[in-house]
C-alpha cells in the first residue's frame, strides 16, 4: 500500500447558504496520519461525512483506492474506509461484545455470522481501547468516556484501509486520549492512514503528520503539521493569542497570556 | 458463544409453545372438548377441521405478521416503543374497512380497500416525514401519530354516521375479531414470504438501529432498507388487519418480549417477534372462545386488557434496571 488511499480535487462544502471549504485539494496516503482542525462550526465533520460519502458531493471529486466514492459499493467502500461518528448512538440493549462485532458487518457475506476469527478481532479490539472483561456488560450501563472506547473498539473492529475520526478523543480522560492516539499512529505507521478532527493542537503535533485547518469560510491550510500548525495560522483561525514553546522534547502552542495581559484588544479571547 | 446456544434453545422454546397453545386452540372452544383420540361423529370432525382449524391458523398469521410489522417499524423510528398503530397504518386498514362495510361492499372489496389504504396511510406518512438527518425519526413518530389521531376521529365519524344493521359488524371488526376471518392460507404464506424477505437482511437491521450516519459507514444501503422494511412491515399489517380486524398491542409487546427473551439481535429476534405475536393472539382467541362460551369476545379487545398490563410491568421493570 503505497500510493493515495484519498484523493480529493477541488472539493467545495456548503452548509445551507453558509461557504464552508472551497476548492480544497488534498491526498491522504498510506502511512500518513491527519489532524483536522478549525473553531467549532468550520466544517470538520461536514467534511469528514463528505469523505465518507454519507453527504453528497457537492462540486469537486473523491477518490477512494483510485475510485470515485460514488462508484463503489457500500459494503465494499466499508471494508476500505470506516467512520466514527461524533456522537455513536448505540442500538436496542445490546452487549459490549455485540456492539463491537458490529464492525465486522461489511466483511459478512449477506449469510454468513460472526466466526471465531471475527470474535478474535472485536475482542482484540475491546483489550486496546481497555474494555477486555466487559463483554458482557450492557453497553447503557458504561459511562461516557467507556461508550467513546467502545466505538472506537468498533472501528477498529472494522479495520478499514482509512479511518476518518470525528473527535475521537470526546469524553476520554487524559491517560486514554494518549493511549488511543499512540495506537492510532501505530496503525498510520502500520500503513493506514487516518484523518481525524481535534481540537488540541498540541496533541495534532505530536502524533499527527499532516495538518488540515480550516477556517469556515471557505479557506483552509494543509500541510505537515509543523509547517500548518504555527502561532500566525492558528491565531487567525481561532482569534486568539497564541506562542510557541520548543525545547528537545518538542514543539507547543500554548494562548499567548503575556500579549492578552498587554492590552491588545485583538488579542483577547472574543467570541467570533 | 454460550449465550447465543441459550438464545437458539429459547426460541426453540417459544416454538415448542406457539405449537403447544396451537394444539390447545383445536382441543378447546365454545362446543367443548373435543379430543382427538376419541371415537369422532362428523359434527367434531367438522368443528376441528373446518372451524378451529382454519381459525387458530389465522389467529396465528395474524400474529405473526403483527410482531414483524411491530419489529420492523422499532428499526425504522429506532424507538422499541412504536408498532404498526403508531404510524398509523393500523388506523388506515380499519378506515378502508369501515368504510367498505358502510358501503355494503362485498368481503373481498372489504379486504382490498382495507390494505390500500394501510399502504396509502404508509405513503402518506413517508412523504410527510421525508427529510434529511437525525430530524427523521422524530418526524416520523409524530406524523405517524398525528395520522393514527386524524384517522381515529374519522373512524369515530363513520360510527356515528353507520346505519344500526352495519353497526355490530363495524364495531367487532374494529376491536380484532376472528371469526369472520377468511381462509387462512392467504395470510400464511404472506407470513412465510415476508419473514423469508425480512430475514436476511437481520444484520442489517441490527445496523441500522445505531443510527443513519453509524449505518451508512459501516456499509448498510440504508435508504433500500428502509424502503423495504417499510414495504414489508406495511403489506404486513394489511394483511394481518384482513384476517383479523383490528387488534392492538401484539405489534408492541411481541417484538417488545422478543428482545427481553432472545436478545436484540433481529436474527432471533425477527423469529422470536413472529412466534410471540402468533402466540399471544392465539392465546387471545382462546380465551375468547371459552371464557363465557358458548357467548364469544372480541379477541382484540381480549388483547388488550392483558397487553397493556403487561406491557407496563415490563416497562416499569426496566425503568428501574
Amino acid at each position: 500500500m503505497n500510493g493515495a488511499l484519498l484523493t480529493v480535487e477541488h472539493l467545495r462544502l456548503s452548509q445551507g447558504r453558509r461557504r464552508l471549504l472551497d476548492a480544497l485539494d488534498m491526498e491522504v496516503k498510506a502511512g500518513e496520519c491527519w489532524a483536522l482542525l478549525g473553531r467549532n462550526g468550520a466544517g470538520k465533520t461536514t467534511l469528514l461525512h463528505t469523505l465518507a460519502s454519507i453527504r453528497p458531493v457537492e462540486a469537486g471529486s473523491i477518490r477512494l483506492l483510485g475510485r470515485h466514492l460514488a462508484e463503489w459499493r457500500a459494503r465494499e467502500r466499508a471494508q476500505c474506509l470506516g467512520l466514527l461518528t461524533q456522537d455513536a448512538s448505540q442500538g436496542f440493549e445490546e452487549t459490549v461484545l455485540e456492539a463491537a462485532l458490529a464492525g465486522r458487518h461489511p466483511h459478512l457475506g449477506r449469510w454468513a455470522s460472526e466466526g471465531i476469527e471475527d470474535e478474535r478481532i472485536a475482542l482484540k479490539a475491546l483489550h486496546d481501547c481497555g474494555l477486555a472483561g466487559f463483554e458482557r456488560r450492557a453497553v447503557q450501563s458504561l459511562s461516557g468516556g467507556e461508550h467513546r472506547r467502545l466505538a472506537l473498539a468498533t472501528l477498529l473492529t472494522q479495520d478499514p484501509h482509512l479511518l476518518l475520526l470525528d473527535e475521537p478523543l470526546n469524553h476520554l480522560d487524559l491517560q486514554w486520549q494518549w493511549c488511543m492516539l499512540h495506537q492510532l499512529r501505530g496503525l498510520s505507521d502500520n500503513g493506514r492512514g487516518i484523518v481525524m478532527s481535534l481540537h488540541d493542537p498540541n496533541l495534532a503535533l505530536r502524533f499527527c503528520t499532516h495538518a488540515l485547518l480550516l477556517d469556515g469560510m471557505g479557506g483552509w491550510r494543509s500541510g505537515s503539521v509543523s509547517e500548518v500548525i504555527t502561532p500566525a495560522a492558528l491565531q487567525q483561525a481561532y482569534g486568539m493569542a497564541m506562542r510557541l514553546i520548543e525545547d528537545d522534547e518538542g514543539r507547543w502552542v500554548v494562548p499567548d497570556t503575556r500579549k492578552m495581559r498587554a492590552g491588545d484588544e485583538a488579542m483577547r479571547p472574543r467570541p467570533p | 458463544m454460550n449465550r447465543l446456544r441459550w438464545r437458539v434453545f429459547v426460541l426453540v422454546l417459544l416454538a415448542l409453545a406457539a405449537g403447544g397453545i396451537l394444539v390447545a386452540n383445536l382441543l378447546f372452544g365454545s362446543s367443548g372438548l373435543v379430543w382427538p383420540g376419541a371415537p369422532q361423529g362428523p359434527l367434531e370432525q367438522a368443528i376441528l377441521l373446518e372451524l378451529r382449524l382454519p381459525r387458530v391458523l389465522a389467529a396465528f398469521a395474524a400474529g405473526g405478521l403483527l410482531g414483524l410489522a411491530g419489529a420492523l417499524i422499532q428499526v425504522l423510528t429506532r424507538n422499541p416503543l412504536a408498532d404498526p398503530y403508531i404510524l398509523g397504518i393500523s388506523g388506515g386498514a380499519a378506515t378502508g374497512a369501515l368504510l367498505a362495510i358502510l358501503f355494503g361492499l362485498p368481503l373481498w372489496l372489504q379486504h382490498l380497500s382495507s390494505s390500500l389504504s394501510a399502504l396509502a396511510a404508509l405513503l402518506l406518512v413517508i412523504a410527510l416525514a421525508h427529510g434529511e438527518g437525525a430530524w427523521t425519526r422524530h418526524r416520523l413518530l409524530l406524523t405517524g401519530v398525528v395520522l393514527a389521531a386524524a384517522l381515529g376521529a374519522l373512524i369515530t365519524l363513520l360510527l356515528a354516521l353507520a346505519p344500526e344493521t352495519a353497526l355490530r359488524g363495524m364495531l367487532f371488526w374494529l376491536m380484532g375479531d376472528l371469526a369472520s376471518a377468511p381462509a387462512p392460507w392467504f395470510a400464511l404464506i404472506g407470513l412465510l414470504a415476508l419473514t423469508l424477505l425480512a430475514l436476511p437482511w437481520a444484520r442489517d437491521l441490527n445496523i441500522l438501529t445505531r443510527g443513519e450516519a453509524s449505518a451508512l459507514a459501516l456499509g448498510v444501503a440504508v435508504p433500500a432498507l428502509r424502503w423495504g422494511a417499510y414495504l414489508i412491515a406495511a403489506a404486513a399489517t394489511a394483511l394481518a388487519v384482513i384476517t383479523a380486524g383490528s387488534i392492538g398491542f401484539v405489534g408492541l409487546l411481541a417484538p417488545h418480549l422478543a428482545r427481553l427473551l432472545v436478545g436484540a439481535d433481529h436474527r432471533l429476534a425477527l423469529p422470536g417477534a413472529i412466534l410471540l405475536g402468533g402466540s399471544l393472539v392465539m392465546l387471545a382467541d382462546l380465551l375468547a372462545r371459552t371464557l363465557i362460551a358458548p357467548q364469544q369476545l372480541p379477541a382484540g379487545a381480549l388483547l388488550a386488557l392483558i397487553g397493556a398490563p403487561l406491557f407496563l410491568t415490563l416497562l416499569y421493570r426496566e425503568a428501574r434496571r
